[in-house]
């Protein structure tokens, strides 16, 4: 019965709690209702009047990912008296935008992972920016041609982009220089490299020379090739060409006959980075994200860049990527957030604080003219590859076409399970049907 | 002599034996935390040393310096710690008193509705997530909201929005009945006849019986709480109602994962539960339901 | 029942259950049934919700990808409930008698079910790989060359089956631990009086003891393995070629990433009507037929 007793005042002691923390809780309620239902105001904001126009932006950077934006934010804030901003992290955003988005408590500007626009633009969701655009005088030559297209859907632009980024070729130094090798600049010399510096021990790999974990790689290798994931239209695929067996013929003599892979072999190995951090693999196409993470956890590791090197009829790929500004079609404050993006990213020097307190490329191509890029050995060949790199086809079908029909498919392919001519087929005609069910 | 020396010689070797297979599982199953722990004592640079280097060549507290500066833990912990013992205080009440009404009472419907409870669990909770947030939104006369469930936020950004839809799960339910039915009916019949209520029948002679499962479900509903991920983060919105879970999430973004950081934090994290469970250990010993009633 | 008895019971049997009720009626039926709803529309959740008629049950027949994740949960299923019952009884039969130690070998037992996901995913990602992973290395010194576990088709939902056994064999152990607290001494020592040996204990008291126990330990298995959402996701993301894709996994694709909650809805209420053929066969295999 002692414990009977010690459980019913645990249950008294925590009932008790609960309520004040309720009444607690509708005091926050309250102020959050006095603005828009969401979590702009913080009892610890600076304004003095209350004239200010609250602007909520919503990200998913935490931890040292939010002190980037907390310096955009905070210049911003200082360097006018009308808006204040203020960054709230959302771990899931994507996630609490949806329901969020049913309740009316959608934030006013949010940190958007570009290639979503295809999908959420025509659901209303997102306003476009083609009008202050216009009365700003902003001139879309100022940004990567690639990035607002990825931004806009059904001819109206829906944000500026933040960041860019592409895939390009790194290479461990040390390894390379043992076997007297520079760093390839076409498939042949690729494949050759990546032969020569492949270490095997009986039928246990020791060393790859060049990573083929991910065949998500195959839509810049077929750039490079000369070849389309889609038709222009966006509703057929149109890899299963001639261009697309060339790829896979590639992958197929990397892995079976020059043998510089094998299936798994990176898994465990610097696992959250990856193995190249290892020194175990000698050669990875990866993006600029990486270059922190290569020099924080690399002990010994001295890598270089190269952009991706060109397909046997010359042809230049790579995927562009990134994160743009968007603003929402619920927000009351549009002016408001309007004037915070364009500060932020139309601003070259803005642009470049953001790139360099972030260390990422900005999507502003006068921010880019910086030395900090043009001078940098490490970036230098990520801007190389950014002039011709193209972002992924701006359907709502194609990322359920590459995640359900063509990555599958591939993956059969690399194991040996599946030839080139069926995987091409296989991954044409269920990619048609995803295509399909898109709409 | 020799008879009983063979035989305490046998039993010493069984022992043994158990308790190398105990031992065995035992490494097995805590390999991965030990290595957490380590990895959250290591210098970045050894992180990712190949071959794996499990002593790390200096212990360094810096990771958990790093994580206890760079999200408010102590907030975070104290939102996650009311949010799971809410939960469990409501799932092992509820739980127990309606998991003893479906296994000691008769009453009209009580099949149908012990199976209409059952069924729901079937429903995967990803689809049932949206239409939840809708009800808690149009809760009526709650946070703003008229009788109708509009014009407000209902339940929405309140504590309340975790707990209740919690407050009495299936599971618990089910938990619980199926430990009343195992419980023999004789106490009940006799302390009927004795004139005591029904009320404290279950009270004071039938709940007591059930501390292992009780302790157990405790335990149960406390981790579910602690961990719970993507609810709290839908239905709540103040920063200063974050969880221990969001909070853990700060160390990876944009392809970037701070490994130390994030074990410290992570197993820092674990701690609650750990020492929740080495606390109700003492109801898993053999023999403890019935020593009361025996005989 | 007879008379006023009966009925002042039956008063007190619905007082008991009210708020459980209440609550499930408010925060769990009508959520569902408003899922149900949405699978016979086009709910986006953001703009659109169109009445569509059986378009997405349709649907279901021609998506190739839906009834590769049903068969692999299935065949997860199949392996994983047997064995996780089998082993979290055995080690909670273990760990039973009041021996010195026991406390901190179930604690050691249930960590895994506390270890985070990424903490364990990195350690059996090393431990599995085939040319550096512990697991193949030792089947060299017997002269075997170990397969790429999570990398090959074959290979891999095998693989992820056994990760998370290891993972959350320790919440059913201390069920069992619990259910094993619940038989009383004198049944056993009454048995040994009568000169039972062990497995006869076993076998005809403590199994029969244990039904409620297991009939909700398995009824509860089933369900969390055909509804396995995202433990695989850590390990191969989903791969190879889908090998390890689960159904729960999809229905989230679908709803919050491809933007069809209706379509999503649609293949939730199909899961949840195999889950229950299969929680009923599990009823008859338990014999709980007499209340359930």
């Amino acid at each position: 019965m002692k414990n009977m007793r010690w459980f019913a005042a645990l249950v008294v002691i925590v009932m008790v709690l609960g309520t004040l923390m309720a009444c607690s809780n509708n005091a926050a309620n309250n102020t959050g209702n006095n603005t828009k239902g969401n979590n702009t105001t913080n009892a610890e904001q600076p304004t003095t009047n209350g004239k200010k126009v609250e602007v909520t932006f919503w990200g998913d950077w935490g931890g040292d990912g939010a002190i980037p934006f907390n310096v955009m934010v905070d210049a911003f804030n200082k360097s006018q008296d009308k808006i204040h901003v203020t960054y709230v992290i959302v771990e899931d955003m994507i996630t609490k935008f949806l329901t969020a988005s049913t309740s009316g408590g959608s934030p006013d500007i949010m940190f958007w992972d570009r290639w979503r626009t295809a999908s959420y633009a025509p659901k209303g969701v997102l306003a476009p920016i083609d009008e202050f655009m216009k009365a700003d005088g902003v001139p879309n030559t100022d940004f990567y041609e690639q990035a607002l297209k990825e931004l806009s859907s059904d001819g109206k632009l829906y944000g500026l982009p933040l960041t860019v980024d592409a895939r390009a070729l790194f290479y461990n130094k040390t390894i390379l220089a043992e076997k007297g090798l520079n760093p390839p600049t076409t498939w042949d010399e690729l494949a050759d490299v990546a032969k020569q510096l492949t270490v095997w021990e009986g039928d246990k790999l020791v060393r790859s020379g060049f990573s083929l974990a991910d065949v998500g790689l195959f839509n810049m290798t077929l750039q490079q090739a000369g070849g389309q994931m889609l038709n222009e239209d966006g509703t057929k695929p149109s890899f299963n060409s001639p261009e697309g067996l060339k790829v896979l013929e590639f992958w197929n003599k990397l892995m079976n006959v020059d043998k510089v892979y094998k299936l798994g072999f990176e898994a465990g190995l610097g696992e959250g980075t990856d193995a190249f951090v290892t020194g175990k693999v000698a050669m990875i196409y990866t993006g600029p994200w990486m270059l922190s993470n290569y020099m924080k956890y690399g002990k010994d590791l001295d890598f270089g860049v190269v952009a991706p090197p060109s397909g046997p009829t010359g042809g230049k790929g790579s995927v562009m990527g990134g994160f743009g500004l968007v603003i929402a079609e619920a927000s009351k404050n549009k002016e408001a957030a309007w004037e915070f993006e364009k500060w932020w990213l139309a601003n070259a020097d803005n642009a470049l604080l953001w790139a360099k307190t972030s260390n990422n490329i900005p999507g502003n191509l006068k921010a880019i003219a910086d030395p900090f890029f043009q001078d940098n050995p490490l970036y230098k060949p990520f801007m190389e590859t950014l002039e011709f790199a193209k972002i992924r086809p701006t359907f709502s079908g194609y990322f359920p076409m590459e995640e359900k029909a063509v990555t599958p498919n591939l993956q059969l392919f690399m194991e040996g399970k599946q030839d080139a001519a069926t995987t091409l087929k296989k991954a044409e005609e269920q990619g048609a049907n995803e295509l399909k069910n898109a709409k | 002599m020799t008879s009983t020396r063979q035989i305490s010689n046998a039993k010493y070797a069984k022992a043994s034996l158990v308790y190398m297979v105990c031992g065995l599982i035992a490494i097995g199953m805590v390999i991965p935390l030990i290595w957490s722990v380590l990895t959250s004592l290591k210098p970045d640079n050894e992180i990712f040393q190949l071959p794996i280097k499990w002593l790390p060549s200096r212990i360094t507290f810096e990771h958990y310096m790093k994580a206890f500066t760079t999200v408010p833990f102590g907030l975070y912990f104290w939102n996650s710690f009311y949010l799971a013992a809410m939960g469990v205080l409501f799932n092992l009440f509820l739980g127990s008193i309606s998991g003893y009404a479906f296994a000691k009472f008769e009453f009209r419907g009580k099949e149908i509705y012990f199976r209409i409870l059952l069924a729901a669990m079937m429903i995967p909770g990803v689809v049932t997530m949206i239409p939840t947030f809708f009800v808690l939104n149009h809760f009526p006369l709650l946070g703003g909201n008229n009788v109708f469930g509009g014009g407000g936020f209902g339940l929405l950004n309140s504590f309340w929005a975790v707990i209740l839809p919690g407050a009495s799960g299936p599971f618990a339910v089910f938990f619980m009945r199926q430990f009343f039915v195992s419980l023999p009916n004789d106490l009940l019949e006799m302390a009927r006849i004795e004139g005591a209520g029904e009320f404290r029948i279950f009270w004071r002679i039938y709940l007591p019986l059930t501390k292992p499962a009780l302790a157990t479900l405790g335990i149960f509903t406390f981790q579910a709480g602690w961990n719970s991920f993507l609810w709290p983060l839908i239905v709540l919105n103040d920063p200063n109602m974050k969880t221990i879970q969001m909070g853990l999430q700060a160390f990876s973004y944009n392809h970037k994962v701070q490994y130390g950081p994030m074990m410290a934090a992570a197993f820092v994290a674990i701690l609650p539960i750990l020492i929740l469970f080495l606390y109700l250990q003492k109801y898993f010993v053999q023999g403890i339901a019935f020593s009361g009633i025996k005989g | 029942m007879q008379g006023r008895l009966g009925r002042h019971q039956s008063n007190v049997a619905f007082l008991f259950i009210t708020p459980t009720m209440l609550l499930f009626a408010v925060f769990t039926l009508i959520p569902i049934v408003l899922s149900l709803y949405f699978s016979f529309t086009n709910y986006d959740v953001l703009s659109r919700i169109e009445f569509i008629g059986l378009d997405n049950y349709k649907r279901m027949l021609d998506d190739h990808i839906l009834w590769v994740t049903f068969r692999n949960v299935f065949i997860f299923s199949v392996i994983y409930v047997p064995f996780n019952l089998a082993i979290a009884l055995s080690l909670a039969l273990l760990l039973n008698r009041p021996r010195r130690g026991v406390g901190t070998f179930r604690t050691m037992y249930y960590v895994p079910t506390l270890t985070s996901g990424v903490a364990a995913a990195t350690v059996w990602l090393w431990l599995l790989n085939p040319e550096y992973g512990l697991i193949n290395q030792l089947l060299s010194y017997v002269g075997i060359t170990g397969p790429a576990w999570l990398a090959t088709t074959d290979t891999a939902l095998i693989s992820v089956t056994m990760v998370i056994l290891w993972q959350t064999v320790g919440s059913n152990m201390i069920i069992y631990a619990a259910g094993l607290q619940g038989i009383p001494d004198y049944l056993y020592e009454s048995a040994r009086l009568d000169g039972a040996g062990a497995f006869a204990c076993f076998r005809y008291i403590t199994l029969p003891s244990l039904k409620p126990t297991t009939f909700f330990v398995s009824t509860m298995t089933i369900i969390g393995a055909l509804q396995l959402f995202d433990q695989p996701y850590v390990l191969t993301q989903g791969g190879p070629a889908n090998a390890t894709r689960t159904v729960v996994y999809n229905i989230y694709q679908s709803g919050f990433n491809e933007l069809q909650m209706g379509y999503a809805s649609a293949q939730a209420f199909l899961l949840a009507a195999i889950i229950l053929i299969f929680a009923f066969i599990n009823m008859r295999l338990n014999k709980e037929g007499s209340m359930i």
